[in-house]
C-alpha cells in the first residue's frame, strides 16, 4: 500500500489550501510583530483592528473558497 | 427590594431556558440515540451558526476576557483570533465529519476513530481520555453558573445550591429534548450574549467617557499604560511566540462537543454555510474585552481580574442592565457546559459500554440520555462545589489531550497510511510531552506545552505507522473510495500479469 497523502486535485483546491494557510499566518509570528504598536486606529489599538480585520478576512476567504468550489 | 431585580432576571432566564429546551424534542423518540444524540440531523444554517458560536463562547471567555484586558491588556485578544481559527476547521472538517457520520452511523468522534483503525479499544481509549478535559471544561462552567447566582443573589444562593440549580435546569431539558434543546437553548443564549455583550459595553463607554466611542478610553490607556496596548501585555507574559503557538493549540483542538454538534446539521451545506460566516459572531467578545480595559481605571486594585464585568456592572449600571449582565455570563456558562454533559453521556454509551456489555441499539439508545444523571450527580456537581485548586492543570492537560487527537483525525480524513499503532504511540506521546512541558518544563522557548507535544505526536505517528500494518483495504474502500486504485496499484499489478499469462 501507498503511503500517499490525500492533497487537494485541482488549482482551485490549492488556491483554496493556500488562502487558508495565508489567513492563519496573518494571524500569528512574524506579521503580528508588524501590528503590535502603541498606535490607535479607529478609536481601538492597532492590533485590535488586526484582530477584528481578521475575523472578516477569515469569513470573506472561506466565503470565496465555497464560491469558487475550491474545497476538496 | 429593588436590589433583587438582577437575580430575578439571572433566575427568569434559567426558567426560559428550560421551556425552551423541555418543548424543543416534543413528539420525538428520545430513547433513539440518533434522535436524542444528533437530533435526527435536521439543525439549519442558522441554527447551527448560534449552537456552535454560543458554545464557543464560555463564561471563561465572557468573564475571563475583561478579566485578562484588565490584567494584562490586548493578549486578551488571542481568545478572539483563535476561536476565528476555530471555524475554519469547522468549515472544513464539519462537513466530511458529517458525510462520513450519516454514510456509516457514527455519531462520536471516538466511534470514528474505532471504525478507521479497525480498533473498538482505541476507540474506548480516545473517549475516556478526551472526556477529562470535556468534563474538567463543564466543571468550570458549572463553577461559574454557581458564581453568577451567588453575586447576583448577594450571597443567598450559596455556591452548592447554585451548581445543583443549574445542573437541574440542564438536565431537564437535556434528558427530555438532547440535542435539540442545546440547539434550541444555545440560539437563545447566543442571541442573549451577542445583545448584552455590545449593550454592557456601550453603556460602560457612555458612563466612563460620556459618549459611545471607544477612543477615549484607549487614549487614556495610552498616555498612562501604554504597556497594555501591545504585546507581551502589561505582566509581560505573552510575547509573540506564545500568543502565536496558544491560537495553533486551541486551532488543532477538535472537541468531542464540535464534533456531535455538526452531527447535528440537516446538511453539510449547512455546515458549511454556518461555519463561514461563524468567525462574525466572536465580534461578541469585543466589547467585554474593552469593558476591561475601562475596569483598569475604575477598580485599580480588584481581587480577582475575572470578576471586573459583572463588578463594574452591579456597582455603576442600572439593575435590568446588571440583571441582563448575569443573564448573559449564566447564558455563557451553560450554553458551554450542557454540550460537554451530553457528549460525555453519548460516548460513553455509544464508545465505551456498548462494545463493553455487546448492548443492542435499542439498549444503548435508553441508557444513552439516563447516563447524564450520574454524570452531573457524581463527576461534575462535586467537584464544582469542592472547587479545586489543581482544577485549570485538570483543563490544561485536558486541552492538550484533546489537541493530540489532531493526527488521527488527519488519519481519518487524509492520510490513509495511518495504523492504530501510529495513532496509539503518537496520542501517548504527545500527551506526556504536553504534561512535561506544562508542568516540569513550562513553556520551553515561550512555545506552548501542547504544541511541543503535537510535533512529538506526529513524528511517532508517521514512524510507527510506517512499522505497524495499514488497516485492511476494505476498511481503506469506505473511507478514501477516491484513492483506492492509487493506494494499491502495484499490488493489482502482479496478479494483473498473471492473469495475462
Amino acid at each position: 500500500m501507498k503511503a500517499t497523502f490525500k492533497l487537494p486535485k485541482t488549482k482551485k483546491g490549492w488556491f483554496g489550501v493556500s488562502l487558508i494557510a495565508i489567513i492563519i499566518l496573518l494571524g500569528g509570528w512574524p506579521i503580528i510583530n508588524i501590528f503590535n504598536q502603541e498606535i490607535i486606529v479607529f478609536g481601538l489599538p492597532l492590533i485590535m483592528v488586526w484582530s477584528i480585520l481578521i475575523i472578516f478576512l477569515t469569513t470573506f476567504s472561506m466565503a470565496f473558497i465555497n464560491k469558487i468550489g475550491g474545497v476538496d | 427590594m429593588i436590589e433583587y431585580i438582577p437575580f430575578i432576571i439571572t433566575v427568569a432566564y434559567i426558567f426560559i431556558a428550560v421551556i425552551l429546551g423541555f418543548f424543543a424534542g416534543k413528539g420525538k423518540n428520545m430513547d433513539n440515540v440518533e434522535e436524542w444524540g444528533v437530533g435526527s440531523r435536521s439543525m439549519g444554517p442558522i441554527m447551527m451558526y448560534l449552537l456552535i458560536g454560543a458554545g464557543g463562547v464560555s463564561a471563561y471567555t465572557f468573564m475571563g476576557s475583561p478579566g485578562w484586558a484588565y490584567s494584562k491588556g490586548v493578549p486578551a485578544l488571542y481568545v478572539v483570533v483563535y476561536l476565528t481559527y476555530m471555524a475554519i476547521l469547522a468549515w472544513y472538517f464539519g462537513p466530511k465529519v458529517w458525510e462520513l457520520g450519516k454514510k456509516y452511523n457514527h455519531v462520536t468522534q471516538s466511534t470514528a476513530i474505532s471504525d478507521r483503525y479497525e480498533s473498538k479499544v482505541l476507540g474506548g481509549i480516545a473517549s475516556i481520555v478526551t472526556s477529562i478535559g470535556v468534563l474538567a471544561y463543564a466543571v468550570i462552567q458549572t463553577t461559574g453558573a454557581a458564581y453568577i447566582l451567588n453575586v447576583m443573589s448577594y450571597g443567598l444562593i450559596p455556591t452548592w445550591v447554585g451548581v445543583f440549580l443549574s445542573l437541574g435546569a440542564i438536565s431537564i431539558y437535556l434528558y427530555k429534548s438532547g440535542l435539540k434543546a442545546i440547539g434550541v437553548t444555545n440560539a437563545f443564549q447566543g442571541a442573549l450574549m451577542l445583545f448584552v455583550s455590545f449593550f454592557v459595553g456601550l453603556w460602560a463607554t457612555k458612563q466612563f467617557t460620556g459618549g459611545y466611542s471607544f477612543a477615549p478610553i484607549f487614549e487614556r490607556v495610552k498616555e498612562d499604560i501604554p504597556q497594555f496596548l501591545t504585546l507581551p501585555g502589561a505582566l509581560g507574559d505573552m510575547n509573540a511566540t506564545f500568543w502565536t503557538t496558544s491560537i495553533l493549540i486551541s486551532f488543532f483542538s477538535i472537541w468531542q462537543t464540535h464534533w456531535i454538534q455538526w452531527m447535528g446539521a440537516d446538511s453539510k451545506k449547512s455546515i458549511r454555510r454556518s461555519a463561514t460566516l461563524l468567525p462574525t459572531f466572536y465580534v461578541v467578545l469585543v466589547p467585554m474585552i474593552v469593558v476591561g480595559f475601562i475596569g483598569v481605571f475604575m477598580y485599580p486594585n480588584i481581587g480577582t481580574p475575572d470578576q471586573v464585568a459583572i463588578q463594574l456592572a452591579v456597582d455603576t449600571m442600572p439593575a435590568v442592565v446588571a440583571g441582563l449582565l448575569g443573564a448573559g455570563t449564566l447564558a455563557a456558562a451553560m450554553s458551554s457546559s450542557e454540550p460537554c454533559v451530553h457528549a460525555t453521556a453519548l460516548s460513553y454509551s455509544k464508545d465505551v459500554l456498548q462494545p463493553l456489555f455487546k448492548w443492542d441499539e435499542k439498549t444503548t439508545g435508553k441508557w444513552t440520555r439516563r447516563l447524564i444523571f450520574p454524570i452531573m450527580a457524581f463527576i461534575i456537581a462535586p467537584i464544582s462545589i469542592l472547587e479545586p485548586a489543581s482544577l485549570v492543570y485538570i483543563l490544561l492537560i485536558g486541552y492538550g489531550f484533546i489537541a493530540q487527537a489532531f493526527p488521527a483525525i488527519i488519519g481519518i480524513f487524509l492520510w490513509p497510511r495511518a495504523t492504530k499503532h501510529g495513532a496509539f504511540w503518537g496520542i501517548l506521546a504527545g500527551f506526556i510531552i504536553t504534561v512535561i512541558f506544562s508542568f516540569v518544563i513550562p513553556h520551553p522557548l515561550d512555545i506552548h506545552a501542547g504544541i511541543w507535544g503535537l510535533a512529538a505526536n506526529a513524528v511517532i505517528f508517521v514512524v510507527a505507522s510506517f512499522m505497524t500494518q495499514p488497516v485492511s483495504k476494505e476498511t481503506i474502500e469506505r473511507f478514501f473510495p477516491d484513492m483506492v486504485d492509487e493506494l494499491y496499484e502495484d499490488e493489482a499489478s502482479p496478479s494483473l500479469r498473471v492473469e495475462i499469462k
